[in-house]
């Protein structure tokens, strides 16, 4: 889910990918409405709220939207730094990066909420831009890595995007077409994993409250730890076939006592090193 | 290095600028402290009946479910309290803000919560929307003015 970048990247690792984010956005979304009256992944409504604040005046509220609005783009901002400068050097741990910061100001809300909260309006406020942030984070990485196919906090686009391809599909070699098809079925993954999670964190939220926040972050750390038990699980099943190798080629070379010792040696150095 | 003095400035004056307009701004929580008056209440305009409703209502020939109708002095006090007065009498409840400082929430000791939407808060008038499903599929809204006695926001300023 994590490794690849950008074309590299397979139809399967972007739905991987967009159900486990969009799931997480989902919850989020709603836990965040839910609990402080305010959404925290779709950024649109917040500059129609941003507009209709200033013009009725209320500078207070037209500050913390802005500020929200803010906190989302630097996560964006931040998360592609850390892709296209760390890239080059470690894949893998550019693009966890972003997901680890955005599982401690997950991990963050929950712990505040549940053992801290006093339900301040600054403290409400606080919560909800860290979450915008940790959703900035989100959509940034998915959105940079997946040369922009994969967006996982808001739908607007993605409902447009399936609006366009279905209207498309009444033509044959639209239908027939494997790339389009393969989107479209990327597009509603998303859709329906977004919903899913909305639906799961407002059926939970009433049992859970904060620690709602502790579930979203166990899916973001299955993002993460599939791609790691997967170069672990590379790493060991080829440090095991070579070890194999060797070991064959050697009990190979014991039974060949004519062979020289000089060939033995070379034979031994041919295996290769992983 | 120019690069970044940039980024830097910009960032700075955007962080600059929301504080600027929390500064030039009251914060709900402060100003929403003291002594409310409700002058009136009324449903929204565009909803079939409203006025039949919001004359029923008041004519007390329903009872609706919020407390406004129970009281018609609030008292908002710092760390959270509201007292309402009501026939007389006086019931302590507690209250929050939520949001982006657009909801008011108030609680009653059985757990009961209700949700108002401030639409206005100034100094002298406070206008709070309540959904109210239980009488008519509408918006109620009522309008408060401060009484003029009360100091207590003008105190924390």
């Amino acid at each position: 889910m994590l490794r690849k970048y950008s074309n590299s990247r397979t139809l399967g690792d972007n739905i991987r990918l967009g159900v486990l984010t969009a799931f997480s956005a989902g919850m989020v979304n709603i836990a965040s409405l839910l609990l402080f009256f305010s959404f925290s992944s779709n950024i649109t409504g917040h500059y129609a709220i941003l507009a209709a604040e200033l013009v009725k005046g209320n500078l207070y509220q037209a500050a913390v939207v802005l500020g929200w609005i803010f906190l989302f783009f630097f996560g964006g901002f931040v998360s592609n730094m850390f892709v296209i400068h760390l890239n080059k050097k470690n894949t893998y741990v550019a693009h966890a990066i972003p997901i680890v910061l955005e599982i401690i100001c997950l991990v963050a809300v929950g712990i505040y909420g549940q053992f801290f909260y006093n339900e301040t309006l600054i403290e409400t406020e606080a919560m909800l831009a860290l979450m915008l942030f940790a959703m900035g984070l989100q959509n940034g990485l998915t959105a940079s890595i997946s040369n922009f196919a994969v967006k996982t906090t808001h739908l607007t686009g993605i409902t447009t995007d399936l609006g366009i391809l279905f209207s498309m599909f009444t033509h044959k070699e639209y239908r027939n077409n494997k790339e389009m098809k393969g989107k479209a079925i990327l597009l509603l993954s998303i859709a329906a994993a977004y919903l899913a999670g909305a639906v799961v964190s407002g059926i939970t939220y009433m049992h859970m409250g904060f620690r709602l926040f502790y579930v979203v972050s166990l899916f973001l750390v299955v993002v993460i730890f599939y791609d790691f038990y997967k170069l672990k699980l590379f790493r060991y099943l080829s440090n095991k076939r070579s070890k194999t190798q060797a070991i064959q080629l050697e009990s190979l070379s014991n039974r060949l006592p004519d062979i020289p010792e000089q060939k033995k040696k070379r034979t031994q150095e041919e295996v290769p090193a992983y | 290095m120019k690069l970044v003095l940039t980024y830097s400035l910009v960032f700075l004056c955007g962080i600059l600028g929301v504080f600027m307009l929390f500064n030039a701004s009251a914060n709900p929580e402060k100003l929403i402290l003291g002594k409310w008056k409700e002058t009136d209440w009324k449903f929204e305009t565009g909803i079939a009946f409203a006025a039949d409703i919001a004359a029923a209502s008041k004519a007390k020939v329903t009872q609706p479910e919020f407390s406004f109708h129970r009281a018609e002095d609030w008292e908002f006090l710092p760390g959270g309290h509201l007292r309402l007065k009501i026939a007389g009498q006086q019931e302590l409840l507690t209250w929050r803000i939520k949001g982006r400082g657009h909801v008011l929430q108030i609680q009653y000791g059985n757990d009961r919560i209700e949700n108002y939407q401030l639409t206005v808060l100034d100094n002298n008038k406070m206008i709070l929307n309540a959904e109210s499903d239980v009488q008519a599929r509408g918006i109620s809204q009522l309008i408060f003015e401060r009484e003029k006695s009360e100091t207590y926001a003008q105190k924390i300023q």
